[in-house]
């Protein structure tokens, strides 16, 4: 498996370049927004990183030769789930690396805050936003469910932000700032989880009836 | 050895090998014992099927002409030049003893049957 | 050293009943199998099944009915033993274009139990084939040369090959057959090559599988197809002579005729019919024109 995510970064030699403008781009923007920042930034880049790799994959009929070696289609599918986290890691590292030096710089106000809550949130984001990217891309393709998973993307995104917002006009209370109960804790944690699974056993069902 | 086939020919390539090893046999031109090519590595080089140079082999093997030792690889076969001679000798009389018969059934006297001879030697 | 007669037959690969049916096109009852340590080439028309069929054997399409063995097991059963064991080049490029000759080796001899770094080395020398460029900078001969370069360093068994050749000039078929007859002189290694040029075929195939419009014509070894079979021409008097019955794919033109027959079926006709061995090319083609009405059982 480790080959698969190996080859996924090897792939993306020449997108590294563009990530991190993003990077910068996102964290500018985005500096008003307090942890939100994080959770946004992750979500977009983690989408350029996944689908970068995907499309020359996918442009170099790349399903084709995973088929032909021995690999399991099981470690094929599973190898895409773990890169998300690999990549949001690599995001988290660039924007911290990005925080300090600001604040190094005294531009602080520049970029937004790494908070304990916003890498939370931006874990648990992204895996919901793949968990329904997934099945499609499996189904589909890189290239032909690029176009739903961008809609779906934004929408996320938008609603997301909008029903945040509704909540803490309505209650006065901002869910991202408010400290959760670990009973809630414990409830979303075990959601996102189960999702998780669902979407895997879903994007290797989908993945194994596919022809090549 | 030399092998050189030819695919405009319509003798099959397996007989053309047969023949011509025979041939060399025959003059002295392969000796007693010498080792012989695998038949994939003959197949290989003439640029032709495996199945193709086992069939001459086999042929070569079933006249006596080579012999395989197994797991050593194949030889000339240790015979007496002579009684490859002889063999032929018997063949040739074999065979003209049958054109003999049928030249009878027609009532063909013998000096045309020598013409016939000599014109078909030439040709 | 193996022994070239072997007591149990050892079928590299095995194809019974074969079938599978797509929108417009299906294969049907294809059957045919091929022993270690020889070259069986796959010919048939562009959409005759052939692509199809490796597929099915590779499992990127799901059969619809029949049996596939590899090395006697089951290639859905056994799929990751069989595909460490055996090696694919395909006439498109299979490999990432932006990643380099040694990248993309690094890539693949991660997920094969047999790698041979060894050969693969002396296949980058005798290839000529740079390691550091990327695959997209590659001609298409060079890029058929790294993809059996891969193929043949992981101790694979046996090689699967569609359509290797197509878009190559002579010069690289040459030596592409070349190689694929040093790769089996060892007699343990198979060779499925497909391929609508026949002229590569005829000269090293062993063995050749017939396939057209999605059936199996016929599967036997290449001396006896191109032994049974001769090209007959003549003028049109003498077509007159003989029985049509017992003529495939007849070609007829204002100065005589040609078509293909057994033989045997031919051997009692006139004086004035010119009989010449067939190439493969000659046979695909009379019998592609003629329709399948004779096949040579086997």
């Amino acid at each position: 498996m480790l080959h698969l995510i190996k080859k996924d970064l090897l792939l993306q030699k020449k997108a590294l370049p563009i990530v991190a403008v993003s990077l910068l781009f996102f964290a500018a923007a985005f500096s008003g927004a307090g942890s939100v920042g994080l959770v946004i930034s992750t979500l977009a880049l983690g989408y350029m990183l996944v689908y970068d790799a995907g499309l020359r994959e996918d442009k170099s009929d790349g399903n084709k030769l995973l088929a032909c070696l021995p690999i399991r289609k099981s470690i094929v599918v599973l190898s895409k789930y773990v890169s998300v986290y690999l990549y949001a890691a690599l995001i988290l590292i660039g924007n911290v690396v990005v925080r300090l030096a600001a604040v190094g710089l005294g531009l602080e106000n520049y970029t937004f805050p790494i908070t304990l809550e916003g890498a939370v949130g931006a874990m648990a984001a992204l895996t919901v936003i793949f968990s329904i990217f997934f099945p499609l891309i499996f189904k589909l393709g890189f290239l032909k469910s690029r176009t739903i998973n961008m809609i779906v993307l934004f929408v996320v995104v938008f609603a997301g932000t909008w029903v945040l917002s509704a909540v803490a006009e309505r209650t006065g209370v901002n869910p991202l700032e408010a400290e959760p109960g670990p009973g809630v804790v414990f409830v979303m944690t075990a959601g996102v989880l189960a999702l998780l699974t669902g979407s895997y056993f879903l994007s290797l069902s989908f993945y194994r009836k596919r022809e090549f | 050895m030399k092998i050189v086939l030819s695919n405009a020919s319509d003798e099959p390539l397996y007989l053309q090998i047969v023949n011509q090893v025979k041939e060399q046999i025959l003059r002295g031109e392969l000796d007693e014992a010498e080792p012989l090519p695998s038949i994939r590595s003959l197949a290989k080089a003439l640029k032709i099927s495996v199945i193709t140079t086992k069939r001459a082999y086999d042929e070569l093997e079933k006249e006596g002409f080579i012999v395989t030792v197994g797991g050593k690889g194949t030889y000339v076969a240790p015979m007496n030049r002579e009684m490859i001679r002889e063999a032929k000798m018997r063949a040739v009389e074999e065979k003209m003893a049958e054109a003999v018969a049928e030249a009878k059934q027609i009532g063909l006297p013998p000096e045309q049957l020598k013409q016939m001879l000599d014109i078909i030697y030439e040709g | 050293m193996t022994t070239e007669t072997t007591t149990t037959t050892d079928k590299v690969l095995e194809l019974v009943n074969v079938s599978k049916t797509y929108d417009g096109f299906s294969l049907r009852d294809v059957t045919f199998s091929l022993e270690r340590g020889y070259i069986m080439g796959f010919i048939g028309p562009n959409g005759a099944g052939k692509s199809t069929t490796i597929k099915l054997i590779l499992n990127l399409a799901k059969k619809s009915g029949g049996q596939i063995r590899l090395f006697g097991l089951d290639h859905i059963g056994h799929e990751l033993e069989i595909k460490d064991r055996i090696g694919f080049v395909s006439d498109e490029n299979l490999y990432y274009e932006d990643l380099t000759v040694r990248e993309m080796k690094n890539v693949v001899r991660g997920f094969y139990s047999k790698w041979d770094e060894g050969a693969f080395s002396r296949y980058l020398k005798d290839f000529n084939l740079p390691a550091d460029k990327p695959i997209k900078q590659l001609s298409k001969g060079m890029k058929m040369k790294f993809s059996l370069a891969v193929a043949l360093s992981h101790n694979a068994e046996l090689l699967i090959m569609d359509e290797p050749t197509s878009g190559l000039d002579p010069l690289v078929r040459n030596e592409l057959l070349d190689i694929l007859q040093a790769a089996i002189e060892d007699g343990d290694k198979s060779v499925f090559f497909s391929s609508h040029i026949t002229s590569d075929l005829d000269k090293i195939a062993d063995y050749i599988t017939f396939i057209h419009n999605g059936s199996v014509l016929l599967s036997m070894t290449k001396d006896e197809l191109l032994e049974e079979y001769c090209v007959a021409k003549g003028g049109r008097e003498e077509l007159a002579t003989l029985d049509r019955g017992k003529l495939i794919g007849v070609k007829e033109q204002a100065f005589g005729f040609e078509a293909l027959a057994r033989r045997e079926d031919i051997a009692g006709a006139g004086a004035g019919i010119v009989i010449e061995k067939p190439t493969l090319e000659d046979i695909m083609l009379f019998m592609t024109r003629g329709g399948a009405r004779h096949v040579a059982s086997h």
